[in-house]
């Protein structure tokens, strides 16, 4: 299994893809801009979308689906079952399905957006906008945040410590490193 | 021990692109690393120390608890990176585009970012006393809960990173 990764320069919003070595039938997470450089990095090797997981229906992490559709004949999986118009699957905590051929774990931390799934795929957890390096989340009030941290602390945190989290926004991380260095998560397990 | 020399020899036979490649734990002593281009690598726990890193580039590799004592990435390219947690005490970045990368935790006193674009990269928690940031970008970097008495900022753009919790002069 393959992994690649674009970091526009606007919307920085992270889109990942992973398919089988040497090419073909991939998925993309979070399409939130399709421009040529995403559009070359999958071409060049060699792959066909043909499903898009979405973290959650926030325009950063989708504006790019339209363009993508025009492209590439995907499913669309997601936490509801529309998205920016387009028909979705919708995913429920826990389960597990096949995007592209490759097995998806989906779970539902709630928090940020109701619609917010996370993806693990393999090695790597893709958290959308719940968990980044170093923060969570922003929450739309003090009970939503207490949900995302309690929700965090009892899905992700108690998974394999070198898990590759990769995260909507900002730079990559892992288990490990979110148990010693998120100030959030250190204050969220005394309060728990 | 054997997969580690495998591993070693194969970068010192070809110059060029690496991917897809696990080198966790390895030391690179004396190793010249000089402009290799790195994508999709695991470097956790390696030893950098007395290694050649300058112009090295790395597109999202985990440089995890690293080593890097006193190295010099002169000249680097970086993105998407994590190196939380690495010892980069002394290590000298100046001149590289670090975009997008994980320092948080970092033990990185006495290190050197002079002349280097950090856009949106994180240093949540580093421990960052006397080191140098002169005319940087410092754009959307984070700086919360950072120990930063010394650091040098000299015409570079704090006001347009976060700071919050940070312990500036």
């Amino acid at each position: 299994m393959r992994l690649l990764s674009h970091f526009p320069a606007i919307g920085i919003s992270n889109t990942y893809i992973v398919g089988p070595k040497g090419g073909g039938d991939a998925l993309l997470v979070d399409p939130g801009k399709f421009d040529v450089n995403l559009l070359e990095l999958i071409e060049n090797n060699g792959f066909n979308i043909k499903a898009v997981l979405v973290s959650h229906e926030h325009k950063n992490h989708v504006y790019g689906l339209k363009t993508l559709l025009k492209i590439y004949n995907a499913e669309i999986f997601a936490g509801k079952d529309g998205v920016m118009g387009f028909p979705a699957h919708e995913l429920t905590d826990g389960t597990c399905i096949k995007a592209a051929g490759i097995p998806v774990e989906v779970i539902d931390v709630q928090g940020h957006s109701s619609d917010s799934r996370i993806y693990r795929v393999g090695p790597y957890l893709f958290t959308g906008d719940i968990l980044s390096a170093g923060r969570l989340g922003t929450s739309p009030s003090p009970h939503a945040r207490e949900l995302m941290l309690r929700s965090v602390q009892e899905k992700i945190l108690d998974r394999k410590e070198d898990l590759l989290i990769l995260p909507g926004h900002g730079p990559p991380t892992t288990i490990q490193a979110e148990k010693r260095w998120n100030p959030e998560l250190q204050i969220g397990s005394k309060t728990f | 021990m054997a997969h580690e020399r495998a591993l070693i020899e194969e970068l010192k036979g070809r110059t060029g692109l690496w991917e897809y490649r696990d080198y966790s734990g390895v030391d690179f002593g004396g190793i010249d690393l000089t402009k290799r281009e790195f994508r999709y690598c695991r470097f956790s726990g390696a030893k950098f120390t007395e290694a050649k890193t300058d112009g090295i580039q790395l597109l999202l590799c985990l440089l995890d608890d690293i080593e890097a004592r006193d190295c010099s990435f002169k000249g680097s390219r970086m993105m998407s990176v994590m190196a939380a947690g690495a010892i980069l005490t002394g290590a000298d970045f100046s001149g590289s585009d670090l975009i997008n990368v994980n320092f948080n935790g970092i033990g990185g006193r006495g290190s050197i970012f002079d002349e280097s674009d950090l856009f949106y990269s994180r240093f949540i928690g580093a421990g960052l006393a006397d080191s140098s940031f002169q005319d940087c970008n410092l754009k959307r970097v984070d700086f919360s809960g950072a120990y930063m008495q010394g650091v040098d900022f000299t015409d570079s753009n704090p006001e347009e990173s976060y700071l919050i919790g940070g312990d500036a002069e």
